[in-house]
């Protein structure tokens, strides 16, 4: 039976995609609810990839078809079925059920309600793909494609301008790091042996050991500057704020738990080859650091709660990278496991806070900044209290599943300078650095999570209304009439919803089976042993080294502390109102200002390469008119130039001239033939 | 089938005719004879297409003994030939020249009301021109209906064309005669070449026994080899003049944005879609096949007007506000990739590059559509003007983003498996070429990405809809009609089809593919030994039976 599972499980991209076909062309005739067999795809995919994940084994591979076959370059339709893909499998397909069901509640009456379905059943499918395919090509494939349906569902609402630019912002720069992962495939596909990208190939020992140092490093680089783009890391993460432009569903499932964690994912896969190269791994711990600490710093200030989620995903991931960036020598093994422990525990409650946002942001009718809404707790009980759940995971309290694989990373930062200094590298205090700051990372992380808490549930009760000052201003012109119905997220028919109502049970029961997973997968998968036992049977894992790493106690507490005193700001602070955030901004100006301008890192961008790309745009178009136009046509001009400026005047008609030129030439010719 | 190929090139002809000489035909029967005959064409390439055996080399439904001299004998003396075969280089550009054919005549649907029968005909004569040039065996046949092509072209534009008709046409005219001559002197010299030295001396016109011949003389035996002086690179500059204009190769393209503006939609669809194609299978079939010693010595300049090709052509789409222009300038763009998977010169960039070919064509040929159904309703091309036409037109938004998304190289359709087979050849050739050619991949979803912005995203923005002057207020554009969507939806099906299921069109590229190839490394060792020995040596004869796998040997 459990064979029935790993050889059929190309039904786990298949069903999915098979529901939003029929969601896109069926729904709207039939008139029936286009969730419903999306939902049933890939909750029947979830199924499927329970089914893998009890039978499957390190060299399971499964193949379905021929693809491309170009020369000698052979990319076959094969799925890999090992501890880290039906890990993934089954992570995607859990979340994806419960923010479907979730959609439908919070969709309900938009005019693009089976479009949405279908896109995320396609969604699903693409992104299940990446996760199975046993090829670099075929992962590449499935990774542009999981991007194109984030392109298309950020910019689900088309009519809104901002939408669509942050649709296209986010493909051109997941654009840029699709190249570095295709210079990656082209490099690695010239000096494998076979010209064969499948994994088993490139990770075989025997293959890495034959590269030469410059595609050790260079490799792997390449690798992760494609995750850069896709998991949202320095300097590539811009566009994931500017992606909650979307249905905030998308927000949870696309741009917390799933997509974004393909950088992590990929990173992870291709261990064995990046274990090789610590220079590497440095340069991964370094960044990771950064964009978890920089996220975390733009998050203290934003107003927007689901821009603040958006920036805390951004540090999560960078947590994840800290992870893979620590595993030098025997930390390796610990390394990868940790970050795919706190990938997976941060689908899980980054999911719930999203939707917990989403669903007050529903309740409070399309409003999301924070300061036109407060006190929600008792109208909006279960988003409150599944809300607190998700805050006390992502902050990382005992016995949360964030505290456990938040605690496995810091515990690999902290083996990583003892492994380097084992394999006498000399920049191992790096590491030291990195963990100090990654406790610093974690003590903001709860400050923000329950600033926003305490903004959104504490304090007197306040509903938005449209004196407040924050609010848009009345945008009275024309468009209103384009735009109604479907240019605002959450401006969709409520059919009878009020302002300020907790949501329909199909929006809060996911939370609460989001909020029981937030509690439980830490401690049921953590101390059990049970992750890191699932993991083994991963290709390359058993060569990975690997010491003996005790929990630590110490770094337990640390960070425990850490988390509490996070906690303990933020309630002093936010919890009723006070006058003490704004004397603190105050006192600390420009840096508050900074924060809340994000840093001006958009605005840098878009001074420098975006200016940079446009001018030399501007400049081809122009050349081309003045310059190689005139060019051609100086060249056409020569002939006309030469007969009418030269030659024409020798053709005068005089017989004189012309017996004179004859006369000439014969005797030049004459000449010519006498002394040569 | 041999009778079947030839009558399928004129089939179109025969249609043009019977619109010029039937009098007082209207509009509407004329363009339903164009539709007929251009669908019974189409029907008679799948008829081809079906018979057509993946595996054989030697070209296929030709009259004649497998081994040649093919056709029927033309002028006895020299020994023109009447020939017409396919093989897996040609048999993809014929059928899509019957796919663009089609959509060409119903994208002008109800756009050509004035001389609609003429219209109709030169459009039909260029098809004739196209399959006619694509089948031909003969280098005589190839370049009277590679010249051909250019008069009903020539008039499209001219006539039916927007308001700079005149100098496009004859610019566009001049310039691609200009560069052919020079291509015909090329193709004279290879001729020459062979006859003077072949053992037998003979005389012959036969592309595929010139592809053979040229390969087994002692090229490396004249010049100092490793430099440009080969008279390979001489005749390859000749060659190339016509089909860099075709292609259009930078700096050879300006031609390009202005045929297409001033083109009607169909004269552009049929442009980029297949005229341009015309160059780069003259590359291959020619300045590939019979002169690869020219190539390599020549490869850093090729491979740099290819990639700056690329980059400069995506640059230029990326400031233009006229979205034909952009298309066009998307052309310059993809074309320089199509360039650089043959320069690769191994067979993953040769099959990538020959079914980009294909892919390019359908890309832009859908993207030129939509362009031109916009252009019917609103009668400007200008980005500025139009916006948010997706609330309008949901289904022209649909194919618009798909085919842009085709033409963005996205994986699952048809530009992926094209583009990627070449960069992955080219690294292997030239990892900075291909790196910086990626720099297109960029570039090329930011133009197209930028277009769909302005014209699909965003809040509904018509021209005319703020000065509702002279009373008659708002007209509502009409929805699309049967036609548009019967020109499009054959496009993105198969744009999705070659991107899902590329194997039935690579499997009949491969054989060509890897013939060609393997003749350009014959000549690339022998010229490789003789710089390897200090002295220019012969190369060694090659057997006709490792580059010939006829139908008997199968």
């Amino acid at each position: 039976m459990s064979g029935f599972f790993v050889q059929n499980v190309w039904l786990i991209p298949f069903l999915p995609l098979l529901g939003g076909l029929i969601a896109a062309l069926a729904a709207r005739r039939f008139r029936f609810d286009a969730a419903i067999p999306v939902a049933a795809g890939v909750a029947l995919a979830f199924l499927v990839s329970l089914g893998a994940w009890a039978s499957s084994g390190a060299e399971t591979t499964v193949l379905v078809s021929k693809w491309i076959t170009a020369g000698s370059l052979v990319v076959p339709l094969e799925f890999r079925v090992d501890g880290l893909t039906t890990l993934m499998l089954s992570m995607v397909t859990f979340v994806s059920t419960l923010v479907i069901v979730f959609a439908s509640g919070y969709m309900h009456g938009d005019p693009g309600y089976p479009r949405f379905f279908a896109l995320i059943g396609l969604f699903v499918f693409a992104m299940t793909g990446l996760v199975l395919s046993n090829n670099f090509l075929l992962t590449y494939a499935f990774w542009e494609g999981v991007g194109v349906c984030s392109y298309l569902l950020i910019g689900f609402w088309y009519t809104k301008p901002s939408a669509a630019a942050a649709a296209m912002k986010a493909f051109m720069i997941n654009r840029v790091g699709d190249v570095g992962f295709a210079l990656a495939i082209f490099w690695m596909w010239t000096i494998v042996p076979n010209h064969d990208l499948s994994y088993q190939n490139v990770l075989a020992e025997g293959t890495l050991h034959n590269f030469s140092d410059a595609a050790r490093i260079g490799i792997p680089l390449l690798l992760f500057w494609a995750a850069t783009a896709k998991s949202a890391q320095v300097p590539l993460y811009v566009w994931l704020p500017d992606a909650m432009e979307g249905p905030t569903p998308v927000s949870a499932l696309i741009h917390a738990a799933t997509m974004v964690t393909a950088g992590v994912y990929l990173i992870a896969r291709s261990t064995p080859l990046v274990a090789l190269a610590p220079e590497v791994q440095l340069v991964v711990a370094i960044t990771g650091c950064a964009t978890a600490l920089l996220a975390a710093l733009i998050a203290l200030t934003q107003n927007d709660l689901k821009r603040v989620m958006a920036y805390s995903t951004v540090s999560q991931l960078g947590y994840m990278f800290m992870a893979l960036g620590s595993g030098v020598g025997s930390v390796a093994r610990l390394a990868m496991v940790a970050a795919m422990f706190h990938l997976f525990t941060h689908a899980f409650f980054k999911a719930l806070l999203f939707l917990a946002s989403g669903s007050v942001m529903h309740a409070m009718g399309d409003v999301i900044d924070m300061r036109r809404f407060g006190g929600l707790r008792r109208r909006l009980p279960y988003t409150c209290g599944t809300f607190a759940i998700g805050g006390l995971a992502l902050a990382g309290v005992f016995p949360m599943a964030g505290f456990w694989s938040k605690d496995e990373i810091l515990l690999a930062l902290e083996s990583a300078p003892h492994a380097a200094h084992d394999l006498h590298l000399t920049f191992g205090w790096v590491y030291q650095v990195i963990y100090w700051l990654a406790i610093l990372t974690a003590f903001l992380t709860a400050f923000y999570t329950f600033r926003a808490f305490f903004m959104t549930f504490f304090g007197p009760e306040k509903l938005p209304s449209a004196d407040d000052p924050e609010a848009p201003p009345v945008d009275d012109h024309g468009h209103a009439h384009d735009s109604h119905g479907h240019g605002h997220d959450d401006a969709h028919g409520h059919g009878g919803h009020h302002v300020g109502e907790e949501s329909a049970p199909i929006m809060t029961i996911p939370l609460m089976i989001l909020a029981g997973c937030a509690v439980l997968v830490g401690l049921a998968f953590g101390p059990t042993g049970w992750f890191e036992h699932h993991l083994e049977g991963t290709l390359g894992f058993e060569g990975l080294p690997h010491g003996e790493h005790a929990f630590s106690w110490g770094t337990a507490l640390i960070s425990t502390i850490a988390a509490l005193a996070g906690i303990a700001l933020a309630y002093t602070m936010y919890a009723a109102p006070s006058t003490v955030p704004s004397r603190v901004a105050g006192s600390i100006r420009p840096l508050y200002r900074a924060s809340l301008g994000k840093f001006y890192i958009d605005e840098f961008y878009h001074a420098t390469i975006m200016k940079l790309v446009q001018g030399l745009a501007a400049v081809c178009r122009v050349l081309d008119v003045q310059l190689v136009d005139r060019l051609v046509q100086g060249v056409a001009m020569v002939p006309r130039l030469a007969a009418r400026d030269v030659l024409s005047k020798y053709q005068n008609g005089l017989i004189q001239f012309y017996a004179a030129a004859s006369a000439l030439s014969v005797a030049v010719l004459l000449l010519v033939l006498l002394f040569s | 089938m041999a009778t079947l190929l030839a009558v399928t090139v004129f089939l179109p002809l025969i249609g043009a005719l019977v619109l010029v000489l039937t009098p007082g035909l209207d509009k509407a029967s004329s363009r339903r004879i164009a539709l007929g005959a251009s669908l019974a064409t189409f029907g008679a390439c799948l008829v081809l297409l079906a018979g057509f055996e993946p595996a054989v080399t030697t070209p296929q439904f030709a009259y004649g003994p497998d081994a040649g001299p093919y056709g029927l004998s033309w002028l006895s003396r020299p020994d023109v030939r009447f020939a017409l075969g396919l093989d897996g280089l040609s048999i993809w550009l014929f059928v899509l020249t019957g796919v663009l054919m089609i959509t060409a005549v119903l994208s002008s649907w109800e756009s050509i009301s004035d001389r609609a029968p003429m219209y109709y005909a030169f459009l039909l004569a260029l098809e004739t021109g196209l399959l006619g040039l694509f089948g031909a065996l003969d280098v005589v046949l190839f370049y009277i209906f590679f010249e051909f092509t250019l008069i009903p072209l020539f008039f499209l534009i001219g006539l039916w064309g927007g308001p700079e008709r005149q100098r496009a046409s004859i610019y566009f005219f001049l310039y691609t005669l200009a560069g052919s001559l020079l291509t015909l002197l090329g193709v004279i010299a290879l001729v020459v070449v062979h006859m003077q030295y072949s053992p037998d001396h003979r005389l012959t016109f036969s592309i595929p026994e010139l592809t053979r011949g040229l390969a087994t003389l002692p090229w490396p035996a004249w010049y100092q080899v490793d430099s440009w002086t080969s008279p390979q690179v001489f005749i390859f500059l000749l060659l190339l003049a016509g089909f860099a204009v075709k292609v259009p190769l930078f700096p050879f393209h300006t031609w390009l944005p202005l045929a297409h503006v001033e083109a009607p939609t169909a004269g552009s669809i049929v442009l980029a879609g297949v005229l341009l194609k015309v160059g780069s299978y003259g590359l291959i079939r020619f300045n590939m096949a019979m002169t690869p010693l020219g190539a390599a010595a020549l490869f850093p300049l090729l491979a740099t007007m290819a990639v700056v090709g690329i980059i400069y052509g995506a640059l230029a789409a990326l400031a233009q506000t006229d979205m034909k222009r952009l298309v066009a300038y998307s052309s310059v763009s993809h074309m320089g990739f199509i360039v650089l998977g043959m320069l690769a010169m191994n067979d993953t960039g040769m099959n990538g590059s020959i079914i980009q070919m294909v892919n390019h064509g359908l890309t832009t040929g859908a993207l030129f559509a939509c362009v031109g159904v916009l252009y019917d309703r609103y009668h400007t091309r200008e980005m500025n003007a139009i916006g948010g036409i997706w609330n309008r037109f949901p289904l022209l938004a649909f194919f618009f983003v798909f085919s842009s998304m085709g033409a963005a190289a996205l994986p699952g359709l048809n530009g992926f498996v094209g583009e990627f087979p070449i960069l992955v050849g080219m690294f292997a050739e030239s990892w900075v070429a291909a790196s910086l050619a990626t720099i297109g991949m960029i570039l090329g979803a930011f133009y197209l990405l930028l277009m769909i912005r302005r014209v699909v995203f965003g809040p509904l923005v018509e021209p005319g809809s703020h000065d509702d002057h002279e009373g008659h207020g708002h007209e509502e554009p009409r929805p699309l009609g049967w036609y548009e969507i019967a020109a499009l939806a054959p496009l993105a099906a198969l744009i999705l089809y070659i991107g899902l299921f590329p194997e039935p069109f690579f499997s009949r590229i491969r054989p060509a593919a890897a013939d060609i190839v393997q003749i350009m490394n014959l000549e690339r060792d022998a010229n490789a030994r003789a710089i390897a020995a200090k002295a220019p040596i012969a190369p060694e004869p090659i057997e006709a039976s490792v580059s010939m796998r006829t139908l008997e040997s199968r």
